[in-house]
């Protein structure tokens, strides 16, 4: 999907002994937004939009090393070996000991050489890195000005977190003029750079540059087009994960002190096995305990007292993704945590007075086949027509942010179908849930509405998968196997045929292992994938539970 | 903090390290000893060993013991003199080992089997003919087909009655009416007319039947009635193709074939044998192009396996030996065996190679034995395909061998028959198969001679001659002149030999003598010449024949020719017809090089010098514009021998030499160049630009001399030049042309480069290339006056990509300190360069020139406040360097905001001094503290000092404890069990003094000990 950016020159920061200027530059393709005002809490808004950064350019996906280097030298080492053992006794030993020797000695002197040249390099490539680096960015972040605060949103490149910075009116001394709307920021590593500089004792104005739309700026120099090209994995990440914010939640409220005992457990180890996930146990009146496996250290959080009504244990899953909460400890009053359960989103929204972050964070860091056909959190909720869907938008577009409620009593429509439309919306990127004021907002995530029918399932394997299970063929079973395992069985009814689909999920809830005796399953194995009865069987069983859970 | 004492020292090594220890004084006798380490030149770790700060006595005991530490680490001051490092012995070179001798055993010749020279002819016409009236079920063994089949190979006319009786017999299949139709077109007469003429015509005939009967027709009928089948066959084709075929262009009937090929297969092959039983000269061509190109695969192979057979019939030599040729050098498409038909998939296996090879052979095997007057005709057809090209491994063509070698010592047939094996030597005795045959065709065999392109068969071709001088002794000139233009020795020999006994030197033969001085037979052509010689008047007269001469391959004839014109008075017409012919023959010639045209250019140069200076512009551009570097050349002598237009020199026609891809035509107009006078080239600034932005290295470098002599000329083409080469600095050129013009520049206009102005300067340093980035940069520091330049554009230049134009802007600097020193909040932007070296050379230059009646601690903190750790740690030094203890709280406070733990860490010496005692400055701090408390799992220091500060500042006064307890309260949530551990104890002993302090303890008395019972 190609995202299509238009600016004026670039996002600046302009910094004096004295005072610092925050200047954005919106996208002018959409229609205009501006902002100004002069920042009263300088270090706490530092730290935020220094923790949205790290989320910008975060990637914890499992990169693998480069070993062909080292793989070819043990094949060359091999023959060597073998040559070494098969004339051991031979006169050509010694001789291959004189010649290996030679060579290595010439080697080093060619390493020696050549060594000037090899730092050059480095130090040549090192510096096409710094140059570039904005390229390494995915997609700049999205601001959204309303009538009672200013909001950043932003995805990781990783497709697996998301974080969104609101900052109420309160943060500003005075507020000069705005227009409400959602645009795109031009996003550098340089203006990064620069908010490292902002101080309390400077005076920091803030400013959505609104003078690039009073004039035509097409052909101006300093216009800039700008053209991503984003995966449709990508976004349809960013429509789960902001969509999960608006379903029922457990929450509870932490001190700054957990986050940051989390944040020690991890940074004091290292896991080398599974299972890698964090298990809140929650119990009413009790304070709430976090579990971390495999370690099985249990933090518990003393000033932290659950206040729901029944026991809950959730695990989740992609915890060093929490490390970006580290620099909102010393300057946040508490955080928020919402689950969804176990393997599906989870939100910690952290509350710097008047500001506030929330960062979400998917069921797992990677994307890939093991986790597919877990939960849809893109299926509809409720059956809403199309004319009542418009009425409850327009409605919210009046005032830009309003609460379910009070938006249902002021159009006159049942909740249920208000929800219904807004949770709709939300599902394509035009609206979004607050979780720290509970309030729907209008953010319209790009110029051009999103195509929903490519976006909702990763593949057609996936929708057949889903259909299959909403028409209730898939019965499937489930059973304990060693190590922690469970293996998932089941029977898909398709047509006249039946197909026996079976799987097994690990200790982290992945699919480690499948078979199927379709077609698909046939050709391909697992190369591209599970196939559609594997996928059915496995939401099938997710499926009878979250239901249990949520309705 | 005070800086006391600092010791510097580095370990070198291939990666230098350095090692600081700083002695300070934080407040009245508390000192810290601090230290930074890591690699030389690149931002150090901070560290120290005084967690809190101690007595001056034990700091110096640490700063002594770690500096002692340190030497005996290897570590060294760097400013004490240095021992020189013994020079590395260079390893030597490694003793050559002698190859070991390579043991080869002579190959040994596999064993040559000598086959039977000829098989004796069959004789079994009786046996064959009552085999034949036997009929259907007796001798199980000798099949009634093969019968037949071998009725129609020995033409056995007496079989005819049995044959047309097994055509009309109910009980023949096809198969076997198509084996007796093929044998009566050998073996039939006019009595088979009718029978076949039934046949043709049934509806019900399948068309493979059809096809032979028309076949057998054509040798049965009269030639009236053969044309009236000829015509009714061509009828069957589609209308347009039918008219085609009857008045042609041959082209147009291909073409019209070709386009039926593409939309309807079936009758297109349908077509095709149809153009082939028509065989006239309209549709012939397009039935041989499809034998020569068609690829031996669907859906074309069906077809030319029907030719094949049909030429077979028809005993065509020409499609025969085409086909014949192709299926030799053809690879199989695939071995799958089994895989014999043309309909199916993939026709061409190799199993059908190998059996059309073979039957090839074998058919002519059969009319040689049979003694057929076919044999040669047919023989010949299979021989002239062949050509030198194939000859690369002759052995593989097994009926092109067996046709000419069978009687050969030198070429044996391996044991399967499928290639023979060549002995190397020549072959100098007749050893062709049937040499009885081929005597009796002497005509064939000049058709071979004329058209072949293949040595080893005019090699046979006249090893046969040679033994028929009484044919030989019937040839005419023109046969003899044919023979003598083959561009094989052996065939111009013998032409050679009969030219020598047709010669009168009376009244010689020119088109003789021409073909003898031409022919590819050196003695031939010696003796060619001396004839010539013999008639030097008529042939100094005839330039056609002098032109030949000129334009021979052959490098003796065009040097003979060379004497020969200059060792004759040519006449005004004869010579300027040859100029023109020449030059003509030159033009026509193509790109590649010909070793012709350095003889040409010799004998137009030397022999011919009157008539090449009239040469007009017109031929002399088209010569340099002519694609073969050699003519271009060429065109530049002839415009150098050209008196009048020397002189004028055409500057399109220099140019053009000039733009010539080769060096040696750019050297010729070089030349031309160098005859230019120094003045008429200073006239020429636009000719330097081309010169100087020419694509080619060579003509860029010889430029600078005739720059030198053009400004030495005239003073103002430097300023013309000059100014047209900036110029060209601005636009995107190819590499290496911009390192060239900004050499030029510097090297031979250096004096225009120093006159430039200050704005043309700055203008090319907004270039976007690098060349003319960097010549701005060099010309800043010499041409830019050092107030002309705005400090904020000094701060941009210092942080440039090119060297050259930092270490311009730091000169540029240096004479602008004052306007710095007056602008610093500006000037320390400087520091904060991305390139090291500009950091390094500002960090000295702040040293310098800058101090603390300049750099407020605004400024100070503000160079902290840089995201670069080396800027950082400078800013830090400049700290401690001019600290003004008048300034503390505003350092500290500042500087506690800072998000890099480096600098936190530093704020930390400043709290005993400026905070200690201070509750409104405390309160101010609790950010701070709560920052550097929370810091998961770093900062152990900061976290050591900041404790023991604040349980100090709260034991000493309760606004303080009341201040600090709601952060302790916060931090002891920790997990981290030194840090809470020391919380712990502070809250205990706060909670201890002041009781009224709220805090989230609760003491709990330890519960009293059982006393133990004695037993």
């Amino acid at each position: 999907m190609e995202f299509k950016y238009g600016y004026k020159g670039s996002s600046s920061v302009e910094n004096q002994p004295d005072r610092t200027g925050l200047l954005f530059s919106p996208d002018l393709n959409r229609a205009p937004t501006f902002f100004r005002g002069e920042l009263a809490q300088g270090v706490a808004f530092r730290e935020a939009i220094s923790a949205l950064h790290d989320v910008v350019v975060s990637d914890l996906r499992y990169k693998p090393k480069d070993r062909s280097e080292y793989l070819a030298w043990v094949a060359q080492q091999e023959l060597l070996d073998f040559a070494d053992v098969s004339q051991k006794r031979s006169k050509t030993a010694a001789r291959i000991r004189e010649v290996s020797q030679e060579l290595d000695r010439l080697r080093d002197l060619s390493r020696e050489r050549l060594a000037p040249f090899y730092r050059a390099r480095q130090k040549y490539f090192d510096y096409l890195y710094r140059r570039d680096i904005n390229a390494w960015y995915v997609l700049d972040p999205v601001i959204t000005v309303h009538p009672d605060e200013v909001f950043f949103e932003c995805f990781s490149q990783d497709e697996s977190t998301y974080a969104r910075l609101g900052t109420s009116f309160e943060v500003y001394k005075q507020v000069q003029e705005f227009a409400c709307g959602t645009t795109n920021v031009d996003y550098s590593q340089q203006l990064y750079d620069e908010f490292q500089k902002v101080r309390s004792y400077k005076a920091t104005t803030f400013e959505v540059d609104p003078s690039g739309f009073a004039v035509n700026t097409q052909n101006e120099e300093s216009y800039k087009e700008v053209k991503i090209d984003l995966p449709d994995s990508w976004v349809r990440g960013f429509l789960q994960v902001s969509s999960a914010m608006s379903l029922p939640m457990l929450s509870f409220q932490l001190h700054p002190m957990d986050l940051h005992n989390f944040c020690f457990v991890l940074r004091r180890h290292r896991e080398t096995k599974g299972p890698r996930s964090m298990r809140y146990l929650l119990r009413p009146g009790q304070p709430v305990k976090v579990l971390f496996e495999p370690w099985n250290i249990e933090v518990v959080c003393r000033r932290s007292i659950y206040e729901g009504s029944e026991e809950a244990e959730v695990r989740v899953w992609g915890r060093r993704r929490l490390h970006v909460l580290e620099r909102l400890i010393p300057v946040a009053k508490s955080f928020t945590v919402h689950l969804l359960g176990t393997g599906l989103p989870s939100f910690y929204v952290a509350d710097l007075n008047s500001m506030s972050f929330t960062l979400g964070l998917s069921g797992w860091t990677a994307n890939d086949w093991s986790t597919a056909g877990n939960f849809d959190l893109m299926a509809p909720r409720a059956a809403v027509d199309e004319v009542t869907k418009r009425r409850v938008f327009e409605g919210l577009k009046e005032n830009w942010r309003e609460d379910p409620v009070a938006l249902s009593r002021r159009l006159g429509i049942d909740r249920k179908l208000v929800l219904g439309a807004l949770s709709a919306y939300t599902q394509a990127g035009r609206a979004i849930y607050d979780l720290n004021k509970g309030v729907y907002r209008v953010r319209e995530l790009s110029r051009e509405p999103l195509p929903m029918d490519r976006l909702r399932f990763s593949s057609e394997r996936e929708e057949k998968a889903s259909k299959w299970v909403e028409a209730g063929a898939v019965t499937s079973k489930a059973q304990a196997a060693p190590e922690g395992k469970t293996r998932l069985t089941g029977t898909v009814r398709d047509g006249r045929h039946s197909f026996e689909a079976s799987l097994v999920v690990d200790s982290d809830q992945r699919m480690i292992d499948a078979s199927c005796d379709c077609n698909f399953f046939k050709q391909n194995k697992l190369y591209k994938g599970p196939c559609e009865h594997i996928l059915a069987v496995r939401v099938g069983r997710d499926h009878k539970w979250s239901f249990n859970y949520f309705l | 903090m005070k800086l006391i004492k600092q010791v510097r020292l580095v370990l070198p090594g291939a990666v230098a390290k350095a090692h600081e220890v700083d002695l300070c004084e934080v407040g009245p006798d508390q000192y810290v000893v601090n230290y930074r380490y890591g690699k030389l030149g690149k931002a150090l770790q901070d560290g120290s060993l005084t967690a809190l700060p101690v007595r001056r006595d034990e700091a110096l005991r640490l700063f002594d013991a770690e500096i002692a530490k340190r030497y005996a680490k290897g570590y060294q001051d760097p400013n004490a003199p240095a021992v020189p490092a013994s020079p590395l012995a260079s390893p030597a070179a490694p003793p050559a080992t002698a190859a070991p001798a390579a043991t080869s055993s002579p190959r040994t010749p596999p064993t040559a089997s000598r086959r039977a020279s000829s098989r004796p002819p069959l004789d079994a016409r009786a046996r064959l003919l009552f085999r034949l009236r036997a009929g259907e079920n007796k001798y199980q063994e000798w099949p009634l087909d093969r019968a037949v089949w071998r009725a129609g190979e020995l033409a056995l006319s007496e079989a005819e009655p049995e044959l047309l009786q097994l055509l009309q017999a109910r009980k023949s299949d096809n198969l076997r009416k198509y084996s007796v139709i093929w044998a009566l077109a050998r073996c039939g007469s006019r009595a088979a007319v009718e029978p076949l003429v039934k046949l043709y015509e049934a509806a019900t005939t399948p068309t493979f039947l059809q096809r032979v009967a028309a076949e057998t027709l054509r040798y049965l009928l009269t030639d009236q009635e053969r044309a009236g089948l000829v015509k009714r066959e061509r009828e069957k084709l589609p209308p347009q193709l039918a008219q085609l075929a009857e008045t042609g262009p041959a082209r147009a009937f291909e073409k019209a074939l070709w386009a039926l090929f593409e939309t309807d297969k079936q009758s297109a092959t349908d077509a095709y044998w149809t153009a082939y039983f028509i065989a006239n000269e309209h549709t012939l061509p397009a039935v041989l192009r499809l034998c020569k190109e068609a690829p031996l695969e669907r859906p074309y192979f069906r077809i030319l396996r029907a030719l094949f057979k049909t030429a077979e019939l028809r005993r065509d030599g020409q499609v025969y030996g085409i086909l014949a040729h192709r299926f030799e050098r053809t690879s199989a498409k695939h071995d799958q065996r089994g895989q014999q038909s043309a309909t199916q998939a993939r026709p061409f296996s190799e199993r059908t190679r190998n059996y059309y090879r073979w039957r090839t052979w074998r058919f002519l095997r059969r009319l040689g034995d049979q003694s057929s007057p076919d044999f040669a005709k047919l023989a010949t057809g299979l021989l002239l395909p062949y050509t030198d090209e194939d000859m690369r491994r002759p052995g593989r063509f097994w009926s092109f061998c067996s046709l000419l070698y069978r009687d050969s010592a030198q070429h044996v047939p391996d044991a399967k028959q499928r290639y023979f094996v060549v002995k190397p030597g020549p072959v100098l005795n007749r050893s062709e198969a049937y040499p009885k045959l081929w005597d009796e065709a002497p005509r064939a065999l000049m058709h071979l001679l004329d058209a072949s392109r293949c040595e080893p068969v005019h090699e046979f071709a006249v090893r046969v001659l040679r033994d028929n001088p009484s044919f030989l002794a019937q040839l005419d000139i023109d046969a003899i002149v044919m023979l003598l233009n083959r561009p094989y020795a052996s065939t111009a020999a013998l032409g050679f030999e009969l030219a020598k006994a047709r010669h009168d030197p009376q009244s010689p033969n020119l088109e003789l003598l021409l073909a003898l001085a031409l022919c590819a037979y050196p003695p031939a052509r010696t003796e060619g010449f001396r004839y010539i010689e013999q008639c030097r008047q008529r042939v100094s007269a005839d330039s056609a024949f002098l032109l030949q001469l000129c334009l021979s391959a052959h490098a003796d004839t065009r040097r003979f020719a060379k004497d020969f014109v200059r060792g004759s008075t040519l006449s005004t017409d004869t010579a300027t017809a040859l100029v023109g012919r020449l030059i003509a023959g030159l033009l026509e010639l193509g790109e590649a090089p010909d070793p012709r045209v350095d003889d040409i250019s010799e004998i137009l140069l030397r022999g011919l010098t009157m008539q090449i200076g009239g040469l007009g512009a017109d031929v002399l551009r088209d010569l340099i514009g002519h694609p073969m570097p050699r003519v271009q050349e060429l065109g530049g002598d002839l415009l150098l021998a050209n008196r009048t237009l020397a002189r004028e020199l055409p500057s399109d026609l220099l140019m053009a030499l000039l733009r010539g891809k080769h060096a040696a035509v750019r050297a010729t107009g070089m030349r031309l160049l160098g005859n230019l006078g120094d003045s008429e080239l200073a006239n020429r600034p636009e000719l330097l630009l081309a010169l100087a932005t020419s694509e080619h290295t060579d003509l860029r470098e010889a430029t600078r001399p005739l720059v030198v002599r053009g400004t030495r000329a005239r003073s103002e083409l430097a300023v013309e030049l000059g100014f047209l080469l900036l110029d060209r600095l601005r636009f995107a050129a190819e590499e290496g042309l911009h390192s060239f013009v900004a050499d030029l520049l510097r090297q031979q206009l250096g004096d225009f480069l120093r006159s430039l102005p200050s704005g043309e300067v700055l203008r090319l340093l907004r270039s976007r290339f690098a060349h003319a980035q960097e010549l701005g940069g060099e010309l800043l520091r010499t041409n830019v006056p050092p107030d002309a330049i705005e400090i904020a554009d000094l701060v941009k230049l210092s942080d440039h990509e090119i060297l050259a134009v930092r270490e311009s802007c730091w000169a540029l600097c240096e004479k602008n300190v004052e306007r710095l020193r007056h602008a610093p909040d500006r000037a320390v932007r400087l520091l904060d360069a991305k390139w090291e070296d500009s950091r390094a050379w500002a960090f000295e230059f702040f040293r310098q020139h800058f101090d603390d009646s300049v750099l407020t601690p605004a400024l100070l903190v503000s160079i902290c406040d840089s995201i670069r750790p080396e800027v950082q740690q400078f800013g830090r030094e400049l700290v401690t360097r001019y600290f003004d203890p008048q300034y503390g709280p505003e350092y500290l406070l500042k500087l506690s905001e800072h998000p890099t733990e480096a600098l936190q860490l530093f704020a930390t010496n400043y709290l005993e001094r400026f905070a200690g005692g201070k509750p409104e400055q405390l309160t101010r701090l609790i950010p701070y503290f709560t920052a550097i408390l929370s810091r998961v799992n770093k900062g152990r220091l900061a976290k050591i000092r900041t404790l023991a500060f604040l349980e100090r500042e709260a034991l000493a006064s309760a606004a303080a404890a009341a201040i600090v307890a709601p952060l302790l309260t916060r931090q002891v949530l920790t997990i981290a069990i030194e840090n809470k551990a020391a919380l712990i104890e502070t809250m205990v002993r706060l909670h201890e003094k002041y009781p009224e302090i709220p805090l989230p303890l609760a003491v709990q008395p330890t519960p009293a000990r059982e006393v133990a019972r004695g037993v």
